[in-house]
């Protein structure tokens, strides 16, 4: 017997007549089938119940209500606006949008670190334990306790709890230098201090307001809170047309804010308030202007309408801002004729401290019309009546530092006025003025690369001892730091949210930690308090906390106390209805419910503070609203009549025209968040390809100037100012003036990660920060350049 | 022997070998093949059904119930356990490691899905229960009166379970039932 | 409206381009809501995915006439009869109208990645996945489970989050209704507008603030004159924007 071909064949064909009624194939080509989706190599997310919890956001001062979701209660998968609460109503914007690629971030600090080679080299920065970071930083303020005044605080976020726990550590230290980012609320508190008597910030009725004039403020790219301002926006275009709130944007750049609104009226650079000044002539001039507020609660009016008719005339104003002189008149007898009428100060998203003069131009108009504490206009921000802390305890010590001049200058002989002056302080620090800096702490701020004119900063920290930074991420600051006690981010600590500004009515936030910190963090006030302990002495019993819960709880016991306002707990509120001044019944019962409330809701709201009456709102010498300043008189301002009143004195650009022909403006975008954090990947993909392209990003030019220059869109040019260079390329636009080019802010960053590390230039380098000569604010909205090809 | 003979020989081998060539597919194919394609899995702990529904007096929605959201929690999570088994009640071995291993150490159990679906489908327990108004065992094995977790059959190749319902069968049923089978309806 | 007739449903859209900010809330809140992979360098646009897409407009006037305006683009679930334009194309049945709720989706298992229906689109709506999606490690942690990740190789777009659709379904069905109300189903983008631009609602209910704006004399569409019958309208008082939305994008 052989096996011959036949026979074999039939084996082979009784195997395959077997397969073949077997599942064996079919079931394979199906699995195959099913194989081939699986897709193994991709993340497949993990599965689970979802729960929500309310909290509220920080990455700007814009204080809007947010809900993340979890699965499992452990990972956060996506954030949204919180309909309930009353400042956002659901709306989100972009950098809220994308909070969890911070939370998730890939440059989270993980441990605190200590530079031990070269400052801003990553690979000598040591992890430490936190008992070890605390030591050292003990050990070395113990060492400078007799130069207390050397230590300097940097604090981004300018009001809340933890902002106030580092000013009181400092004066319990005994020094004067806790200060702020510059921002435009600095122009905004000393104005009020000069007009009205008392400093703080501006609360615009928007919401009930017939018409707006923005004097160069982006009210909907990001000035005030973003969200309330969008959504004022939107409330704004829903009124039906006889009723609708007709908006007038003031600026030089065809903007978003000035395409958006009804009328877009293009100012010579920097006139704002000469346009402001040419208004008030106006209405002043034909007798439209509020007769029995002016009359009865306003100084100095004969002088300012003296100096209006000298200088301000629809003639001369249309000389200086290049806007017709019917156009003046006809918007003036507008805004006088309509009730109620708000002009909105502080220019850009509000991060330039701007001019005194420009603030009080713009306000002035508001006093004209009868707008100050008046629905529809524009009142002081409300208080929220948290319980206050005990005093600080003073040794000689802290005394002594109290009677030490600041760093910055402010009250001093030079600017008298109680000004936030960090550009100041830097150029103090560079020419050795005062006393040298031994250490500075840089609290959610970002100053390496958001503070404009960033240059000297950066030299400056070559004279400064020891850098400490209390960041949660590797950013442009941090990454030159000695020391880094990394914080927790906001979305894993509790944290109040005070007022955004430009608010009208109170508003507490509550941030909670809506999962467990991911890396050894510990919250600054924590480490504020950790570290007063281990000073001792009257530090530490300025800090009679165990933590920085307790030291919060018994500030918010002053809102329960008081009995005021509701916890924040269903969609559509609109504290802004029916006026400021309307008690609500408070829907807690004790301290203990309001808390437990609010770290359901996460936000309480009060309108029972009314707006101030006339006869009460001012506190300035006179009692009334000053248009000429007693009150700067009063701190020892020397000059002739015109320092005491509104006037326009433009700070001149840097760099001497016939080498720089052209003015470098910097602008803000919503796309392109300005700090402390830069932009997350979501937001960074936004941005169109004339805005980022490869690593280039670009300059505004319009296009009849570059056609003179033999520009095209897309070249690369050499943005040249005193200060530097810039390499970037050019788009050509009609929303740029001719005779100015426009770059945005908030790219170019140093740090962070791969995704926005070294993406475009960060203008702050090139930019020239000018000082008013009576405040010392810091002035940046322009600087003197010369384009050229490369 | 003659040609014929040979021929014949040779002939009868060849049916023969059609025959062990049918059948040994035949056998490899189903019986052979199925034991290569699925691994078998065990559960962690072994779950009594038929003890927790009798002398404990849970029901099934005690463990397996529709959130308040809608979506339906498949597999009870630790804190259920908990809740009766923060201490051994028995002495049963996978009592005791129910306990050791898990309870006390607060880690979840790794139970292994019977139905488990790929990220790309939506099921919804609401509409076949709540609205088809279908009983569990329509789909899920019947275990009521069971005492021991059987174990997982994993495919190989897939790496599906082998109890998983398939695409058509979804289809079938709404197709029968006049239920859209429109890609969303099931897909994410 | 043509398509299906015999629904009562015809999920649609309306973007007040009046009220638009330009903030980018709705493109990045899409992108949190569906996965939507990103990389280092995202300015070639072309390799770019962005299911909710911004442009910005202008009137074309030099300075200081210039205007500009931003609109928001994402899938336009096109309603024309009986196929839309990408749906009608596809080889392998991965895209497709669901005529009960007209929302057009989309599959990324079934599809080949032809890339057929990316070219019938008449609004550059559909993407093409030149590269796995990559997440650096721990933000794969915030990935949602609602949706599931794409791989090289396939088309994506907007599903309208088709998946809160369905989630929204659930927590009726267990509720014991059959029917939803209006506003339980919103995709994320409406619902992260800050100026509350986009209304998203059924546009056969006559009662919806969506048909009642689709209505409106300042309602358009995007190149309309194509007869795709998009279910996403605009609104604007400006005539330079509706003119430009009939010509060219």
């Amino acid at each position: 017997m052989k096996l011959d071909r036949r026979a074999f064949v039939k084996l082979i064909a009784g195997g395959v007549g077997g397969t073949l009624l077997s599942p064996l194939p079919w079931k394979m080509a199906d699995d195959t089938a099913i194989w081939s989706q699986n897709w193994f190599w991709r993340p497949s997310p993990e599965r689970g119940g979802a729960t929500t919890v309310n909290t509220v956001c920080q990455l700007c001062s814009g204080g809007c209500g947010v809900r993340v979701r979890l699965i499992k209660e452990k990972r956060a998968v996506n954030i949204d606006g919180n309909p309930t609460h009353p400042v956002n109503q659901g709306g989100i914007c972009p950098l809220g949008a994308a909070g969890l690629q911070y939370l998730y971030g890939p440059s989270r600090i993980e441990t605190p670190l200590q530079q031990t080679g070269k400052r801003g080299d990553l690979e000598t920065m040591k992890a430490i334990s936190w008992d070890e970071a605390l030591e050292i930083l003990a050990i070395k303020l113990r060492g400078m306790r007799p130069k207390a005044r050397g230590l300097v605080c940097v604090s981004g976020k300018r009001e809340g709890t933890v902002p106030e726990l580092f000013a009181r550590f400092l004066h319990a230290y005994g020094s004067p230098n806790y200060n702020v980012m510059p921002a435009a609320a600095d122009a905004e508190s000393l104005g009020l201090f000069v007009s009205q008597g008392n400093s703080g910030a501006l609360g615009y009725d928007l919401e009930n307001a017939k018409m707006v004039i923005s004097f160069g403020s982006s009210y909907i790219e990001g000035w005030g809170s973003p969200n309330r301002m969008m959504m004022a926006f939107g409330d704004w275009r829903s009124n039906p047309k006889r009723d609708r709130t007709k908006i007038v944007q003031v600026e030089t750049r065809g903007s978003l804010s000035a395409s958006k609104a009804d009328e877009w009226v293009a100012v010579a650079p920097g006139t704002e308030s000469a346009l402001a000044l040419g208004l008030a002539q106006v209405i002043v001039s034909e007798g439209r202007y509020d007769r029995t507020f002016v009359s009865k609660y306003t100084h100095g009016f004969d002088e300012f309408r003296r100096l209006l008719r000298r200088n301000y005339t629809p003639d001369k104003v249309a000389a200086i801002t290049g806007v017709e002189k019917e156009k003046i008149i006809g918007l003036a007898r507008e805004f006088a004729g309509t009730k109620p009428a708000v002009a909105l100060s502080g220019w850009g998203q509000g991060r330039m401290p701007g001019s005194i003069y420009d603030f009080l131009a713009v306000q002035s108009l508001n006093a004209l019309v009868g707008s100050l504490h008046k629905p529809g206009g524009v009142t002081r921000m409300p208080r929220v009546p948290l319980a206050p802390w005990p005093k600080v305890v003073l040794d000689a010590k802290s005394l002594a530092g109290e009677n030490e001049p600041r760093l910055d200058g402010s009250n001093g002989p030079q600017f008298p006025l109680p000004a936030q002056l960090f550009h100041n302080l830097v150029k103090n620090v560079n020419e050795g003025n005062l006393y040298p800096a031994e250490m500075l702490w840089v609290y959610e701020a970002n100053p390496a690369h958001d503070l404009a004119d960033v240059q000297p900063f950066l030299e400056a920290l070559d004279k400064i001892g020891t850098l400490v930074s209390f960041s949660s991420f590797m950013d442009d600051t941090t990454q030159l730091a000695d020391l880094v006690l990394p914080g927790p981010t906001y979305l894993e600590r509790l944290e109040d949210a005070p007022i955004p500004p430009g608010l009208q009515y109170a508003v507490f936030g509550l941030s909670q930690p809506i999962l467990s910190p991911r890396f050894e963090t510990r919250h600054p006030g924590d480490v504020l308090i950790q570290l007063a302990k281990s000073l001792g002495g009257n530090v530490g019993a300025s800090f009679p906390w165990s933590d920085y819960e307790t030291a919060l709880k018994e500030r918010v016991k002053g809102l329960a106390d008081a009995g005021r306002g509701q916890v924040a707990d269903e969609p559509g509120l609109q504290p802004w209805k029916g006026g400021q001044g309307r008690q609500l019944a408070p829907n807690y019962d004790s301290f203990d419910d309001l808390w437990e409330k609010l770290i359901e809701h996460a936000c309480w709201f009060d309108t029972s503070e009314a707006m101030p009456s006339w006869e009460s709102a001012f506190t300035t010498p006179s009692r009334k609203f000053e248009f000429y300043s007693q009150k700067m008189r009063q701190v020892g301002i020397r000059g002739n009549d015109l320092t005491y009143l509104p006037h326009f004195k433009p700070v001149e650009p840097a760099g001497d025209p016939r080498d720089y022909p052209l003015l470098l403006m910097p602008y803000e975008t919503m796309a392109i968040t300005n700090g402390p954090v830069a932009n997350p990947p979501f937001m960074t993909k936004t941005l169109f390809d004339f805005q980022l392209k490869g690593n280039d990003s670009f300059v505004e030019v319009n296009p009849k100037t570059a056609a003179d220059m033999g520009l095209k869109e897309g070249d690369r040019v050499a943005l040249q100012t005193e200060r530097g260079t810039l390499k970037v390329r050019v788009h050509l636009t009609g929303a740029a003036r001719p005779d100015v080019v426009f770059i945005p802010t908030g790219l170019g960053h140093t740090a962070f990660d791969s995704y926005i590390k070294g993406k475009g230039v960060n203008a702050n380098e090139i930019l020239v920060a000018q000082q008013e000569p009576v405040t010392g604010l810091a002035i940046w909205w322009g600087t003197r350049v010369k384009i050229s090809k490369v | 022997m003659t040609g014929e003979n040979k021929q014949q020989n040779s002939g009868l081998l060849g049916w023969l070998l059609f025959v062990v060539g049918f059948a040994g597919a035949l056998f490899v194919g189903w019986v052979v093949f199925p034991q290569l394609l699925f691994s078998t899995q065990y559960q962690p702990i072994n779950y009594n059904h038929a003890i927790h529904q009798e002398e404990a007096g849970m029901s099934c929605e005690d463990c397996h119930y529709f959130r308040d959201d809608g979506t339906y929690a498949g597999k009870p999570q630790l804190a259920t356990c908990v809740e009766c088994h923060e201490e051994a009640q028995g002495e049963t071995e996978s009592e005791a490691m129910l306990v050791s291993e898990y309870v006390e150490p607060e880690k979840e159990i790794p139970w292994i899905s019977y139905s488990r679906q790929p990220d790309n489908v939506f099921f919804s327990h609401g509409a076949h229960v709540k609205m088809a108004e279908m009983e569990c065992t329509d789909c899920h094995r019947d275990v009521e009166k069971e005492t021991e977790t059987p174990p997982v059959k994993i495919n190989r190749l897939t790496g599906y379970p082998n109890e998983i319902m398939k695409m058509y069968v979804c289809e079938d049923c709404h197709a029968r039932e006049h239920v859209s089978n429109a890609c969303d309806v099931c897909h994410k | 409206m043509s398509g299906n007739k015999s629904s009562k449903v015809r999920y649609g859209m309306v973007i007040d381009l009046d009220k638009c900010t330009g903030c980018m809330a709705c493109s990045v809140a899409c992108q949190q809501e569906n996965s939507v992979p990103f990389r280092e360098d995202e300015t070639n646009k072309r390799r770019s995915i962005t299911w909710m897409e911004i442009y910005q407009l202008d009137n074309g006037k030099p300075y200081p006439e210039h205007r500009q305006a931003y609109l928001p683009r994402l899938c336009l679930h096109c309603d024309s009869s009986p196929f839309p334009p990408c749906t009608f194309v596809c080889p392998v049945n991965a895209t497709h109208r669901d005529e009960e709720t007209g929302l057009v989706n989309h599959i990324p298992v079934r599809c080949i990645g032809c890339r057929y229906c990316i070219s019938a689109c008449s609004y550059h709506a559909r993407y093409f996945n030149w590269w796995d999606p990559k997440w650096p490690k721990p933000m794969e942690e915030m990935l949602t489970p609602s949706v599931s990740t794409r791989m090289r190789g396939v088309v994506e777009k907007c599903t309208m989050c088709v998946h809160r659709l369905q989630l929204a379904k659930d927590r009726a069905y267990v509720e014991g209704r059959r029917e939803l109300e209006e506003g339980e189903y919103v995709p994320a983008c409406v619902e992260s507008c800050p100026a509350k631009a986009m209304i998203f609602g059924n546009l056969l209910d006559s009662h919806s603030e969506v048909a009642k704006l689709a209505k409106s004399r300042h309602a358009f569409r995007l190149l309309e004159k194509l007869g795709t019958e998009p279910k996403v309208y605009y609104l604007s008082s400006q005539d330079w924007i509706r003119k430009l939305a009939d010509n060219v994008l």
